[in-house]
């Protein structure tokens, strides 16, 4: 009895060592991006792909997040140290063999943080609620037509938080 | 136990400290009767005011008592007190407060003739009255774009308890009369605890550091404990004997 008391001791001590708790896991729940998906203008419903799509930051020091892709939904940081994104959409299009012209649209993304005990090894993470989202207005310039807010709470990324329109 | 292992643990306890205690003789015949000291044991803590001097971030001791009940039990409190900083890769806090711990302690070691030495089964409950700070912290996010900054805003929780049950191991000799030198390993389960809103425990004072995984800690001590005899029982070596 007292010899295996002894032994669940040291066998006790000696796993204490490794531990789940030193590195944050893949999958564990952290910061969310935004999720946009693009429609088209004409058909609401109809998911419609931009066809050469650079989003970059619309900072002095700006940072391309993606360059010249085709795609219909992207998933987007947002600035967990303020309370306003600026982000530049652009949309490159092809006029005559080598030429090609950009068409630039500003959004700004406003929301409010809130930070969240996630455990000891992730610590926080971001959630935003109470997200807008406002398109600088170029008249018949903007490639973006129209944009409409789905989700105002960003606290996941498995549906889009806006849509935009073009 | 058998009697072999008695023997083996015997031979260790008398190895670990042969320079110090004195020679236990056996050449007394059975027949004498067996001096039961019975008395209050107060002690302190020696790791503990170690650490402080020696760990960033740590301060803390612990004063223990116990009293002989039975032949083989002893009634046990410990109390103390404990600051810890502890520093995670995002999260950083401090923690302050007090812990006592009330139980008893078995004694399994059967001594020779005159010797008082014990190896001691205890179980305790356990509680702790503390304060936490958040001093700061950082958000995770795998984003190189917006790279998180660490916070500097502490927040501090106050008035926090946590409780818990506590198996303790623990080796006690008696180096010079009257005078003990303790070694002591505790396991440690938490029964419940006040979490700062937003937060966690990284440490409770006397539970030691928490772990997300499980609700089982653990913990050591190294006490040097003086004894008050306060009477004396004689028992027959024939009742000792099972």
């Amino acid at each position: 009895m007292f010899k295996r008391i002894v032994v669940l001791f040291i066998v006790v001590f000696s796993f204490n060592g490794c531990t789940r708790d030193d590195i944050c896991p893949a999958g564990a729940a952290i910061t969310p991006n935004l999720v946009i998906t693009f429609n088209d203008f004409n058909n609401q419903n109809l998911r419609k792909k931009v066809v050469r799509l650079t989003v970059e930051t619309d900072y002095d020091i700006s940072t391309t997040i993606l360059s010249l892709r085709e795609t219909d939904s992207i998933a987007i940081p947002l600035n967990i140290n303020s309370d306003t994104t600026r982000y530049r959409f652009i949309q490159t299009i092809r006029i005559g063999d080598d030429e090609t012209v950009e068409n630039v649209d500003r959004f700004t993304f406003v929301y409010n943080r809130k930070d969240l005990y996630v455990n000891r090894a992730c610590g926080f993470r971001t959630e935003f609620d109470g997200f807008d989202a406002v398109l600088e207005d170029e008249a018949s310039d903007n490639w973006i037509k129209d944009f409409t807010i789905k989700r105002d709470n960003i606290v996941d990324e498995e549906q889009a938080h806006l849509t935009i329109f073009h | 136990m058998s009697t072999k292992s008695k023997l083996i643990l015997l031979f260790f306890i008398s190895l670990l400290f042969s320079g110090i205690s004195p020679a236990q003789g056996q050449s007394k015949t059975d027949t004498i009767p067996k001096i039961q000291k019975y008395g209050l044991r107060v002690g302190v803590d020696l790791a503990k005011p170690l650490r402080t001097l020696l760990e960033d971030g740590y301060s803390g001791f612990e004063i223990m008592g116990d009293f002989r009940v039975t032949n083989k039990f002893y009634a046990a409190v410990e109390l103390g007190h404990e600051k810890k900083d502890w520093i995670e890769p995002y999260v950083s806090s401090k923690t302050n407060g007090s812990y006592a711990k009330i139980g008893f302690d078995f004694n399994a070691y059967e001594n020779w003739l005159g010797m008082t030495n014990s190896i001691n089964l205890g179980l305790r409950y356990g509680f702790s009255s503390f304060d936490q700070e958040l001093l700061s912290y950082r958000v995770y996010t795998n984003n190189q774009v917006f790279p998180s900054q660490t916070i500097n805003v502490p927040q501090e929780f106050t008035g926090l308890t946590a409780h818990w049950a506590e198996f303790i191991l623990s080796i006690k000799t008696e180096i010079v009369k009257n005078l003990y030198l303790s070694l002591n390993a505790q396991l440690k389960r938490k029964i419940s605890e006040d979490k700062p809103e937003n937060f966690d425990n990284h440490y409770i004072p006397g539970y030691n550091r928490t772990y997300d995984s499980s609700e089982f800690g653990v913990g050591y001590g190294y006490s040097i404990s003086y004894l008050i005899p306060i009477f004396k029982k004689t028992s027959q070596p024939a009742q000792e004997e099972q």
